[in-house]
């Protein structure tokens, strides 16, 4: 990884998992006010240039921190696992992919059949899984260690799954919905 | 990812400015450049007001007449003298900033323009001028709408001007914002900024009514619709999501209006497209306070309620519904929860408009501010903290309205910056190659939230060359995305190994037409199923394409390990995938994936083992890891082509 300043040090606050939201916030509006391009638009160039660097790197570095699973993503990403990349991501244990697979061919079906009452049925039984999944993350994260990073990183690539298994229950659900309109 | 990116200078506290000290006139102007109406907005005395011409009137309509004798005319004589030359005059040229001939604003019902051109990224008028006749673009007649302007803050001011804040739809994409600019320029104006319209709207209403809370701002105008949700706390303003559509304004209610008087009558449709659509606009604005009107048209009298006119343009009103509710949920808000709706624009006088936005919003709207008035005043008062009088406690936050994105292969796209990210904002993702021996990659910058690329519109096309073949999936390709404080888009490429970098401004292509765009904004929702069909089925396509690949160069240096029945049988499995690529059922190419990966699992065994023992006889313990991370590769890879497969392609840097 790089030795770079994180989101964390952008904001000026302490690297964990639990922030303070309004201590954030605050940062974020203070650093704002210093910053944005607003109070550089008749600066020079190279301020200019620099305010909307700067500003950049705030808003993406705000947008990150504080959302929960954005922010928990970026933890394992600073702790070497980066979820978005196949070289650095954990592998989900095949017994839980298998389960996955299961659930999706079920979800398909029922799709198919338009039997509504199924897919909702099967939606909450991946939430649950999904809420588990999170808890894990967040245990995990706020244990800290090599090993509970591991445990986060793996819990969070489950999470994708079942994302991808609830975005096409919106799907279906926005489908049927606009029919009866 | 943080850091390092965009690190060029330190912000210094050097700051080159002109304070503008209380009890003094600034000489920054904010413009809101209207589709129907336009205005121009100083702050004197801490307070924004709008420069009347020297009839006493703030609103100068957006029209252009030009002529074969003498520069052009704009504003109220222009708008006068429409009717006797339809073709010179250019009404609503806002509707055609940032698009193409081909897009849909050309071929409306009851236009009367001629245009240049059928080709090219940018529209063109043809229209009188010296020499028998001239081109103009939608560009060019801002310009004169612009100078016009200008000039009137220049007398009023008594010299130059120190910049001005113009405004835009929030719902304006790339092509349209840097078409605005490019008038600025032409105009010769210093643009501050570009700023949208219901943050403007929020700006002059919040700081003149000391307001705190979560307010909608429902825009529509002349020819543009906008909603913006925006918190307002200790001068923050901060916009939370935006929508809108900007091919729908109080434009529509006219043309609605005059197909309505058609069918009352068939002899009016005799009358000129312009003649008809004024006349249309006057009754409709006659019946915003009376129940029932009557008119002299085509030598007929003709009578329209206020009820008829209601019921022709509800299905226009409607179409804000849809946009609205959206962006209360991008906001992760309820109708409930907000403080209070905002309108702003001269459609919103329509006693129907006024309605709907009761029902959507349960609530009364808030109108207290002049709608016509109140964008220009909050573009005055921004120009007005940009050049010279920063306030602390001022802070605009604005956002990106529409979801920016590359083409992957399979024509799905791969947003990168997602709608409603605070600007100025960036992103950064890894891509790779997908082919052995690629030398080059193809960029296609998109702009829209749909997920496959036809059905977004196309921004920009570059490309990145001379990288040196290496295997699929070595290269790496880094794209940043940079949007600017004025919602502009800055694109840059970089391949990590060789250190090779491309980057464009990006100008737009105009890959959609103006029907599609509309369909993507307002009924995404009802595609959505049909969108991830699509996505399926273009990412199963693409898996089942790197197999064959992969399996097509294995059989080539190791097909001797198997036997001839052996091979056959592959053979027929792999046929299979291939007919199944060419169909259309995304599930019919997974079956067969796994059906392969069934069938090629001895041939990959044979080869492990060959590769191991040959290791272990060289003893490159190397290699061996590098085999044995290979076939870890393939188990995982067995198993995720069996479930479904989430973000194959790209890289994310972060979520």
């Amino acid at each position: 990884m790089d030795m770079k300043k994180t989101y964390f040090d952008v904001l000026g606050i302490e690297r964990v998992y639990d922030v303070d939201r309004a201590e954030l916030e605050k940062r974020y509006l203070d650093l704002s006010r210093q910053l944005h391009p607003d109070r550089f638009a008749r600066a020079s160039a190279k301020e200019k240039l620099a305010s909307v660097a700067k500003t950049t790197e705030l808003n993406d570095a705000y947008r990150v921190l504080k959302d929960d699973l954005k922010r928990a993503g970026y933890l394992l990403k600073l702790a070497g696992f980066d979820l978005g990349d196949d070289r650095t991501a954990p592998k989900v244990d095949a017994m839980t992919l298998m389960q996955i697979m299961e659930l999706n061919e079920e979800l398909a079906e029922a799709r198919a059949e338009r039997d509504s009452a199924r897919v909702s049925a099967l939606a909450g039984r991946v939430r649950a899984a999904r809420e588990e999944a999170w808890g894990v993350v967040e245990g995990a994260l706020r244990e800290g260690g090599a090993e509970a990073m591991r445990r986060a990183a793996q819990a969070m690539m489950l999470m994708r799954y079942h994302d991808r298994f609830l975005e096409q229950v919106d799907a279906y659900e926005g489908a049927t919905a606009e029919g009866v309109h | 990812m943080a850091g390092g990116l965009y690190d060029i200078a330190e912000p210094g506290e050097s700051q080159v400015k002109a304070p503008c000290p209380p009890g003094m006139t600034s000489r920054a102007i904010g413009i809101d450049l209207g589709t129907t109406n336009s205005l121009v907005a100083i702050v004197r005395d801490g307070k924004p007001e709008a420069l009347r011409d020297g009839g006493g009137d703030a609103l100068l309509p957006s029209a252009v007449r030009y002529r074969a004798d003498g520069p052009p005319v704009v504003g109220r004589r222009a708008l006068a003298e429409a009717a006797a030359h339809p073709v010179d005059t250019l009404i609503s040229v806002k509707r055609f900033m940032g698009r193409g001939p081909k897009d849909a604003e050309t071929t409306r019902r009851f236009t009367p323009y001629r245009f240049a051109s059928e080709e090219g990224p940018v529209v063109r008028f043809a229209v009188a001028g010296p020499g028998g006749g001239r081109e103009v673009t939608p560009i060019e007649a801002s310009a004169e709408i612009l100078k016009a302007l200008k000039a009137r803050a220049e007398e009023e001011l008594d010299g130059p001007l120190d910049g001005a804040v113009i405004t835009v739809p929030a719902y304006f994409d790339d092509a349209q914002r840097q078409a605005t600019k490019d008038a600025g320029r032409l105009a010769g104006l210093e643009v501050l900024r570009l700023l949208n319209e219901p943050t403007a709207a929020a700006l002059a209403y919040g700081l003149d009514k000391r307001s705190e809370g979560t307010f909608a701002v429902f825009d529509l105008g002349g020819g543009t619709f906008d909603i913006s949700i925006l918190k307002l706390t200790g001068g923050v303003f901060e916009v939370k999501s935006t929508g809108g559509d900007t091919a729908l304004g109080g434009d529509d209610f006219d043309r609605a209006l005059a197909e309505l008087l058609v069918k009352k009558d068939a002899a009016v449709e005799a009358i000129p497209p312009r003649a008809l659509l004024a006349t249309a606009r006057r009754l409709k604005e006659r019946l915003t306070t009376e129940a029932r009107v009557e008119d002299e048209i085509a030598g007929h009298r003709l009578a329209v309620t206020r009820e008829e006119l209601d019921a022709a343009i509800r299905p226009i009103i409607e179409r804000t519904g849809p946009v609205c509710r959206r962006a209360l949920k991008d906001a992760g808000l309820t109708a409930a929860q907000l403080d209070g709706v905002i309108l702003v624009g001269g459609a919103t006088r329509t006693p129907a408009v006024r309605a709907y936005v009761e029902e959507l919003f349960g609530r009364a709207p808030l109108g207290d501010i002049d709608p016509d008035q109140v964008v220009a005043l909050g573009a005055a008062v921004q120009a007005d903290l940009l050049a010279g009088a920063p306030r602390e406690d001022v802070l605009l936050l604005d956002v990106i309205p529409l979801s920016l994105g590359l083409e992957l292969m399979g024509g799905v796209v791969e947003k990168i910056i997602h709608r409603n990210s605070t600007i100025p904002c960036g992103a950064r993702q890894t891509f790779t190659t997908y082919a052995d021996n690629q030398t080059g990659f193809d960029l296609h910058v998109v702009q829209g939230e749909r997920e496959t690329v036809d059905q977004c519109r196309s921004l920009a096309k570059f490309q990145l060359k001379g990288i040196p073949p290496m295997a699929a999936g070595m290269a790496r390709l880094e794209v940043t995305f940079l949007v600017d404080a004025d919602g502009i888009l800055q694109v840059a490429a970089r391949e990590e190994t060789t250190g090779i970098e491309a980057s464009v401004r990006v100008k737009p292509s105009y890959g959609l037409t103006e029907e599609q765009i509309e369909q993507m904004l307002v009924d995404s929702y009802e595609y959505a199923e049909e969108d991830l069909k699509r996505r399926m089925l273009a990412e199963a396509r693409v898996e089942a394409e790197r197999i064959l690949a992969a399996l097509t160069g294995a059989l080539a240096v190791d097909g001797g390990l198997l036997s001839a029945d052996e091979r056959a049988a592959i053979d027929g499995v792999a046929a299979g995938l291939r007919a199944a690529v060419a169909g259309e059922e995304h599930r019919a190419i997974r079956e067969r994936i796994e059906a392969l990966d069934l069938a090629t699992k001895t041939f990959a065994e044979r080869r492990m083992n060959r590769d191991i023992a040959e290791a272990i006889a060289g003893q490159r313990v190397e290699l061996v890891e590098k085999t044995v991370e290979h076939a870890k590769g393939t188990a995982e890879h067995e198993a995720r082509a069996a479930a479904s497969q989430p973000e194959s392609h790209p890289q994310h840097e972060d979520r």
